[in-house]
C-alpha cells in the first residue's frame, strides 16, 4: 500500500533525516563513495549558511552549473534549507564558449538568480553569463559555512524547483514547480512504481533534465529511499554499471534508447551473472518508445531473471512536474499496430493488432506503439480537437492534462510554443489518443520532436536551413511529422529542387541525429499555409499531410554521398 | 609507454567514429555540424583516442570550445605532453 506524501513530507527529510539509508555516488575507479542524509542534511545545511552569507534571501532562486556529485547535492538542497529555489543549467557540449553564454544568458534573464552556484571549471563562463545577463557579481563557488542554518518553514504554493526546457534559439522556458506539485508528482511516482520503504533507486540520468531530477533523483530523496548515482558519462562508458545497480536497487527510468544502449554494448555472459529478479519498476519515457526496442531488452536480460512487467511506459514533461502518466505496476507494455493512413488529428484510429510484450516478437517498423498507461491520484487527462472539445476514445487528437501536478505557467510569459495553458488544463501540443484505458502518445504536432529525450524546435531547424541554403524565410518552412516508432520532420519548400536540397539535408540531419525521418515537400506558392500575421499553420499542415492532400511532391531524400 | 602522435591517425579515428562520415577531416571540420556528432557518439570517440594513444579518460563533454576535430586532438596533444596527468 503506498503512501502518498504531502507538501511538507517532501521536504521534512531536512530537518528529520535517516542515519540508516543514503545516497551512492559511483567514482572513477568503480568504487562507490555513500552520504547518509543525515550527512546530506547537515552539510545542505552548512551550505545554506554559506548562501544566505553571501547575500541570498529566502524566496529568491539560485542556478547551478553542476555535474552530478555529492557537492552538487550539497548546493541543491543546500537551497532549499535555506529556503531559495533551485534551478539546474545545462552544461556545455559540442558548443562554442559565445553560443554557450548566449544560451545560459537568456535562461539567467528569466531565472534571474540571486547566485549563479558552479565550480572552478565553469567559473570563467558562469562569469561571461552573468555579465551577458546584465546580473551583478561573479559565480558563486560552491562552499560550506561552519554553523548551519536552521530550515524555514514552506507554504504549499511557495516555488519547490525551477526547470527550465529548451525552446527555441535564445528562447528557454522556464517552469516554477510548487511544494504541492512537487508532493503530488512524487506521490505518482510511487503510485506507479507500488513504492515500499523497501524500495531503492539507481540513476544515471543528467540533473538538468526533468526526468533525472524529479523523476529519480527527488523521488528517492524526498522518500528517504536508498539511491545510486552515476554521471551519463559513466553510464555511456560502461552501460553495464547502471544494470548491475539493479542487482540492488529496485527502480530506476530512463528514455528508451538507453535500454537498447545497454543490451547492445554489454555482452551476453555479463547479463547472465546478474540477478535482476528483484528489480521492480523501469520507467521508460521521454520520447518515442517503440515496443520492438522494449521487446529486445526483455530477450536480452531473460537469462538474468527480468520480468517484462517491470518495464513500465510513462508520459510526462517539465510543464507537469514531470510524469503524467504511467502502465499499472507489474503489467506487461500493451502494444498496438495503427494503420497509419488512419492517423488523422480528430479522427478515429484504427488498429489492426495488439499484443501484451513477451507473447509474441514485435517487428521493428510497420506503425507499432507502446501504451503508456493511464494517470494517479487527482491527473486528469483528455484528448481534444483543435477546438478542446473532448473527443471520445480511440480519436486522434491533442493530449490535454489538468490536476495538481499541473504547474500555474511560464516564468516571465516565455513564447509557450505548441505547449499552452488553459483554464481547462495544460494542452500539451502533443498528439495522441486512448485506447483499453491506457494512452498511446504519437508525439509533437508539428512544433517540435524529441530526440533521445532533447526537445528540438522546427524554429531552430528553418533557421539553420534557411543559413544553410539560402533559402528564402517566406519560402521554406519546417514541420515535425511524427511517426509511429520515430521521429520525423518535413520541410516545405514553395518553388522547385534547385541544388538546396543536399546542404539541407545535411543541416537537417545534424541537429536531429540518425533517427528522425527526414523529408522535402515541395509545391508551388500557397504550399505554405500562414496565419494573417504571417506565422506558418504547422499544424494545419501536419494534418494535410497525414490526410494527403498537401499540393507538392513529397520526396525521401537519400544520404549524400 | 608510446606517446608518439600522429596527427592523420588522429583524424582517421575522427573520421571513422563520425555519425556522418566524411573523406576528408581536418583541423577545421565542425563535430556537430559537419560530421553529425552528439554528446553519446562524443563519448564513443573519446575512448576509441584512450584506446589508440593509451590516454586516461577524456573529457570531450561538458567542455566549451571543443566543436570541432581540430580542437580535439589538441586536447589528445595536451593529455600526451603531460603523460595523462592533465
Amino acid at each position: 500500500m503506498t503512501t502518498t506524501l504531502d507538501f511538507s513530507d517532501v521536504r521534512n527529510w531536512l530537518v528529520d533525516p535517516r542515519t540508516d539509508k543514503g545516497i551512492r555516488f559511483l567514482g572513477d575507479g568503480g568504487d562507490w563513495d555513500y552520504h547518509s542524509y543525515a550527512d546530506l542534511s547537515l552539510a545542505a545545511r552548512r551550505s545554506a549558511a554559506a548562501m544566505t552569507a553571501a547575500g541570498a534571501q529566502p524566496g529568491e532562486v539560485v542556478c547551478l552549473l553542476m555535474p552530478t556529485s555529492y557537492p552538487t547535492l550539497c548546493a541543491y538542497f543546500g537551497a532549499w534549507a535555506a529556503g531559495l529555489t533551485p534551478c539546474m543549467i545545462t552544461p556545455p557540449s559540442l558548443t562554442s564558449s559565445t553560443e554557450y553564454v548566449e544560451l545560459v544568458s537568456s535562461i539567467l534573464r528569466r531565472a534571474r538568480p540571486v547566485l549563479m552556484i558552479t565550480t572552478e571549471r565553469h567559473q570563467d563562463i558562469a562569469d561571461s553569463a552573468l555579465a551577458a545577463a546584465d546580473l551583478p557579481g561573479r559565480a558563486f563557488l560552491h562552499r560550506e559555512a561552519e554553523e548551519p542554518v536552521e530550515v524555514p518553514k514552506a507554504g504549499p504554493d511557495d516555488l519547490a524547483i525551477l526547470q527550465f526546457t529548451s525552446g527555441s534559439t535564445g528562447v528557454p522556458r522556464g517552469v516554477p514547480v510548487t511544494w504541492q506539485n512537487l508532493a503530488v508528482n512524487v506521490s505518482c511516482t510511487r503510485a506507479w512504481s507500488d513504492w515500499s520503504e523497501d524500495d531503492s533507486v539507481a540513476s544515471w540520468l543528467p540533473l538538468y533534465h526533468d526526468m533525472g531530477l524529479v523523476g529519480t533523483l527527488l523521488a528517492a530523496v524526498c522518500s528517504q529511499a536508498d539511491l545510486w548515482l552515476m554521471q551519463p558519462a559513466q553510464f555511456l562508458r560502461d552501460p553495464g554499471r547502471w544494470l548491475e545497480c539493479m542487482t540492488r536497487a529496485t527502480i530506476t527510468a530512463a528514455p528508451p534508447f538507453a535500454y537498447e544502449y545497454a543490451v547492445e554494448r554489454i555482452a551476453a555472459e555479463r547479463i547472465a551473472s546478474w540477478d535482476l529478479s528483484g528489480w521492480r519498476t523501469a520507467f521508460v519515457g521521454a520520447q518515442t518508445i517503440n515496443p520492438a526496442v522494449l521487446d529486445r531488452f526483455v530477450q536480452a536480460t531473460a537469462a538474468a531473471g527480468f520480468d517484462r512487467g517491470t518495464l513500465t511506459p510513462a508520459y510526462g514533461l517539465a510543464e507537469t512536474t514531470l510524469g503524467v502518466t504511467g502502465t499499472d505496476h507489474g503489467a506487461p507494455p500493451l502494444a498496438v499496430q495503427v494503420r497509419p493512413d488512419t492517423l488523422r488529428f480528430g479522427q478515429r484510429v484504427e488498429l489492426t493488432r495488439q499484443l501484451h510484450l513477451g507473447a509474441e516478437p514485435v517487428p521493428t517498423r510497420n506503425g507499432w506503439l507502446t501504451g503508456c498507461g493511464g494517470p494517479r491520484l487527482g491527473t486528469r487527462i483528455s484528448i481534444v480537437d483543435q477546438d478542446g472539445v473532448e473527443l471520445p476514445p480511440g480519436h486522434l487528437g491533442e493530449i490535454r492534462v489538468s490536476g495538481e501536478t499541473v504547474t500555474a505557467g511560464y516564468t516571465n510569459d516565455a513564447d509557450s510554443g505548441g505547449t499552452r495553458f488553459a483554464p481547462d488544463g495544460l494542452h500539451t501540443g502533443d498528439a495522441g489518443f486512448l485506447h483499453a484505458g491506457q494512452l498511446f502518445v504519437l508525439g509533437r504536432m508539428g512544433d517540435s520532436l524529441k530526440v533521445r529525450g532533447r526537445n528540438v524546435y522546427v524554429e531552430d531547424l528553418e533557421a539553420a536551413v534557411v543559413e544553410a541554403t539560402g533559402l528564402s524565410p517566406s519560402r521554406c518552412v519546417v514541420i515535425s511529422a511524427p511517426e509511429t516508432e520515430r521521429a520525423g520532420v518535413l520541410l516545405l519548400v514553395e518553388g522547385g529542387r534547385r541544388g538546396w536540397e543536399e546542404s539541407a539535408y545535411h543541416t537537417l540531419r545534424s541537429r536531429l541525429g540518425v533517427e528522425p525521418r527526414i523529408r522535402f515537400a515541395v509545391g508551388n506558392r500557397g504550399l505554405i499555409q500562414r496565419t494573417t500575421s504571417g506565422k506558418p499553420r504547422r499544424r494545419g499542415m501536419w494534418q494535410r499531410l497525414q490526410e494527403g492532400t498537401l499540393k507538392a511532391s513529397i520526396v525521401e531524400p537519400e544520404v549524400p554521398a | 609507454m608510446d606517446n608518439a602522435f600522429d596527427e592523420s591517425t588522429g583524424y582517421a579515428i575522427i573520421a571513422a567514429m563520425a555519425p556522418h562520415p566524411l573523406p576528408r577531416v581536418g583541423a577545421e571540420t565542425h563535430l556537430r555540424d559537419d560530421l553529425m556528432f552528439d554528446s553519446i557518439r562524443l563519448i564513443e570517440l573519446a575512448m576509441a583516442l584512450e584506446r589508440q594513444f593509451r590516454l586516461p579518460a577524456l573529457d570531450l563533454n561538458e567542455s566549451a570550445d571543443l566543436t570541432t576535430a581540430g580542437d580535439v586532438l589538441n586536447l589528445v596533444r595536451r593529455q600526451l605532453k603531460t603523460g595523462g596527468r592533465a
